[in-house]
């Protein structure tokens, strides 16, 4: 078990990677009595398309999420009731990138949570009758996403940009889409992605690590996986064009909404150039389209912006998209307001110096709570990613580096999407 | 009282009250400011609109592009404001936080001279004032587009002619039409009396020592007042049940119920743990039949009212399910009320309600809002007497506790392509 430490959040923090591949990090945090154990795995909603030695799978959309639903009643028991009894909350969430299991504790006695942690991820057993009941609660889940107008205008600005990529369904699937999902399929995807060498675990507790780790070891000990490679992505290629230039549609909305949504095609080296230029992008739109333009005080008088306007930078290594919204009746308002202030130059050193800090300043936000804390470093782990080296990464960001990423991306190609007043 | 999670402190002044909680485990320093106002809809639009202003203008930063320089420059200080009603009084909340200077080169006097600049140089006039009103008015407007937000704000509407609390709970119209009245000098009033008279409890979490809480807490505390609760005049109104549609593809059912309970009950522990079978908790009975037996919905818990006792079972489902949805509800209450209950599910609530009361320890805001609640009703239970009142509660307790439910309406937005 190696020992580290960061020195920046005075954070100290063990490492280790067992016979079968699974990696194990653990936060020791002596002040806290609250102790969050997460297993997680890199399969998010984004993998329906994959490749395993020459072989391709494709599954429906939303099938990482159900099968989150679904690995709860792996071992036939009851796994929630068997965590409550223990006096432990069990939880889960799927994303786009990573699906991870956890447990809170207030309770040093961990031993038994976490070992059912472990097994009931590792162990996946469904009936099909189990499989077909899930399917009226998860469309009730995505039906409930889809009634929040600011969901569904995020989730139609981003069908509008992808052919192909899957980023186009929502993270659940739709009901075509759910109830195509059968249990074989559920197996299959389980067996090709949830193999311990592409796997996490982290910790965060005032339990002494060698501990935890010790009964981390000794329950993977006494289980056997055939060794496999990490499948690899099949996606059709994703042209440079969005699918459709305008949309619009209707739901109950006090004023009328529109998204302008940029495909930026992304050609980044790795995880770590991707955070890059997605920070300077972030530096650069909050010079333009924050308080700290003074004309935004100014947009906001002539009512051309309100208190709804915002941006959101997203710059994967195999995706990447800048999108804002606004609320306004006139559609065409936000691309002329856009167009005409990013002429100009409003990102100095000193006003780059100012927003860093206030980055600097909100990474230290999450430490302060045990759950939120291990999930945010489990989710960057999982996709092979140091949570620390981020913050490095920011620091080091100059103005040459915002101006080179601005001059090196094209937006060319971008879609608008109303949401329209209805009649309630 | 001396903790092993950190050291707590207590002091009080003139009915202000000073709590500390001293722990290294946040990285963070935290000042939380509770003012307590009395109840009234000019206080609760006043409340709202400063909580706009206070956090984006003052006289030393009078314009937005100054104040996020300021802010930025402490490494992100974060200074939240906000309305709350419970007890008979509306809290101004105004909240701190920021690094610790151990891990920045800032000295504290700088976080200091901030904190005083925007809490005493508060920018008030006509201009801030209307972006301020658009704001609170467009937020307000904007919770309605979710249609569980809506159908709930529709429910407090209709309590809040039982129960006059509730007009400070809910963003209603009438609410929308005192804000649009309020003029520079209503507020200024406001302002100046919350500044100098009222209650006020401050709370510090963090690593400090008393150097630095004596700089944080230098308030003036003389001459503040004990804040006159709210008595509320409860009617009782007979109720029907109320259908509306929307268009949309799902429905929001809200189940209300009516209960002889609040904080300041002797069965409150019994009532508190008997919701928990209600609630989102695992060894909710909701959750086990109509989500996970009859796959009804995606979630479904009960949510009370402290104060006032009233229960509300909020869900969406498909409009064609509403019967038998409202039909297991009433047949788990049912069985509530037979003591039809697992011994074993009954254990496990008291452990899962145990485990919740001690994760507020790590958790300085929840831990703050705890002891500010017990402040304000008076009625401070420590930790280890609050987790033996739940472990001492019987199924016959419980059961008692659901026969003196009453059912009282129910709201349904049904969804229409």
């Amino acid at each position: 078990m190696k020992k580290n430490y960061n020195k920046m959040y005075d954070e100290t923090y063990y490492t280790h990677t067992l016979k079968n591949g699974l990696r194990v990090y653990i936060f020791h945090k002596p002040e806290f009595k609250t102790t969050c154990c997460s297993f997680g795995t890199p399969y998010g909603a984004l993998k329906i398309h994959e490749k395993l030695k020459g072989k391709e799978y494709h599954f429906n959309p939303g099938i990482a999420h159900f099968l989150e639903h679904k690995l709860f009643e792996s071992k036939g028991d009851d796994i929630m009731n068997e965590f409550s009894s223990m006096g432990a909350n069990v939880n889960a969430f799927t994303s786009y990138k990573e699906t991870v299991y956890y447990f809170t504790i207030a309770d040093k006695k961990i031993s038994k949570p976490l070992n059912l942690l472990l097994d009931f991820v590792q162990d996946f057993k469904v009936s099909e009758e189990s499989v077909e009941k899930e399917k009226g609660i998860i469309l009730q889940e995505v039906m409930m996403y889809d009634e929040m107008p600011d969901s569904k205008l995020f989730n139609e600005s981003l069908k509008c940009i992808y052919h192909h990529y899957p980023l186009k369904y929502d993270i659940g699937g739709d009901k075509k889409s759910i109830y195509a999902i059968t249990k074989e399929e559920l197996e299959l995807c389980y067996k090709i992605n949830y193999h311990p060498s592409n796997m996490v675990v982290c910790v965060t507790s005032p339990i002494q690590p060698e501990k935890i780790m010790d009964i981390i070891i000794k329950n993977q000990e006494k289980k056997k996986f055939k060794k496999m490679e990490r499948p690899s992505l099949s996606n059709k290629e994703e042209p440079d064009e969005v699918v459709k230039k305008n949309h619009s549609f209707k739901a109950n909305v006090q004023n009328n909404k529109h998204a302008l949504i940029y495909k930026i095609k992304p050609n980044f080296v790795d995880a770590y150039d991707a955070i890059k230029q997605e920070l300077c992008m972030k530096f650069l739109l909050e010079a333009h389209f924050s308080s700290i333009n003074p004309k935004y005080q100014e947009w906001l008088d002539k009512k051309i912006i309100n208190d709804y306007f915002f941006f959101e930078v997203e710059f994967d290594k195999n995706f990447a998209f800048i999108v804002f919204f606004i609320e306004n009746d006139d559609s065409k308002a936000l691309k002329k307001l856009i167009n005409n202030s990013l002429k100009k130059k409003l990102l100095t050193k000193e006003v780059l110096e100012q927003i860093k800090r206030r980055y600097i300043g909100n990474s230290f936000e999450p430490f302060n709570d045990v759950e939120s804390f291990n999930n945010m470093f489990i989710r960057d782990a999982v996709n092979d990613f140091d949570t620390f080296k981020a913050i490095d990464i920011l620091k080091s960001i100059t103005l040459e580096d915002v101006e080179n990423t601005y001059k090196s991306l094209s937006f060319q190609h971008f879609s608008t999407i109303s949401l329209l007043k209805n009649e309630r | 009282m001396a903790q092993s999670q950190g050291k707590y402190i207590e002091k009080m002044k003139n009915n202000s009250h000073i709590k500390v909680i001293q722990s290294r485990k946040y990285k963070d320093i935290s000042l939380y400011l509770r003012f307590s106002m009395p109840a009234s809809l000019i206080n609760k639009a006043c409340s709202l609109l400063l909580s706009k202003l206070i956090s984006e203008q003052c006289n030393a930063y009078p314009t937005k592009k100054e104040m996020s320089f300021k802010k930025d420059m402490l490494y992100g200080i974060s200074l939240d404001s906000r309305s709350d009603y419970r007890a008979g009084v509306i809290t101004q909340e105004i909240n701190y936080s920021f690094i610790h200077p151990k891990f920045i080169s800032i000295d504290i006097e700088e976080y200091v001279s901030f904190i005083n600049e925007t809490l005493y140089g508060c920018l008030i006039d006509d201009t801030n004032l209307q972006e301020a009103k658009n704001i609170i008015i467009s937020m307000i407007k904007r919770r309605d587009e979710v249609p569980y937000l809506y159908a709930n704000a529709r429910v407090d509407e209709i309590i809040s002619k039982e129960n006059k609390d509730y007009q400070y709970k809910n963003y209603s119209q009438k609410l929308i039409r005192v804000i649009e009245k309020v003029s520079v000098d209503d507020l200024k009033k406001y302002y100046d009396f919350m500044l100098q008279k009222a209650q006020l409890y401050v709370y510090v979490s963090g690593d400090v020592d008393d150097y630095l809480v004596s700089k944080l807490t230098n308030f003036n505390f003389e001459n503040r007042i004990v804040c006159k609760r709210n008595k509320y005049e409860k009617n009782s109104i007979t109720r029907k049940d109320v259908n509306k549609t929307i268009k949309g593809s799902q429905s929001t059912l809200v189940m209300v119920f009516k209960t002889p309970y609040d904080k300041y009950s002797n069965e409150f522990y019994a009532w508190k743990l008997g919701n928990a079978f209600l609630s989102v908790l695992p060894c909710s009975l909701l959750f086990e039949e109509v989500r996970e037996k009859l796959s009804l919905c995606y979630s479904i818990s009960a949510i009370e009212s402290l104060d006032t006792g009233y229960v509300r079972i909020v869900t969406s489902i498909d409009a064609k399910n509403k019967k038998v949805c409202m039909d297991e509800v009433f047949k788990q209450i049912d069985r509530l009320k037979n003591k039809d209950v697992d011994p074993n599910k009954f254990q496990m609530a008291k452990k899962l309600f145990c485990s919740s009361i001690d994760s507020i320890k790590d958790n300085d805001n929840e831990l703050i809002q705890y002891y500010y609640e017990a402040s304000l009703s008076g009625k401070y239970t420590p930790f280890n007497e609050y987790k033996k009142k739940i472990n001492d509660v019987t199924l016959d307790e419980i059961s008692q506790i659901f026969k003196n439910y009453t059912y009282y309406f129910t709201y349904f937005l049904k969804g229409k392509e």
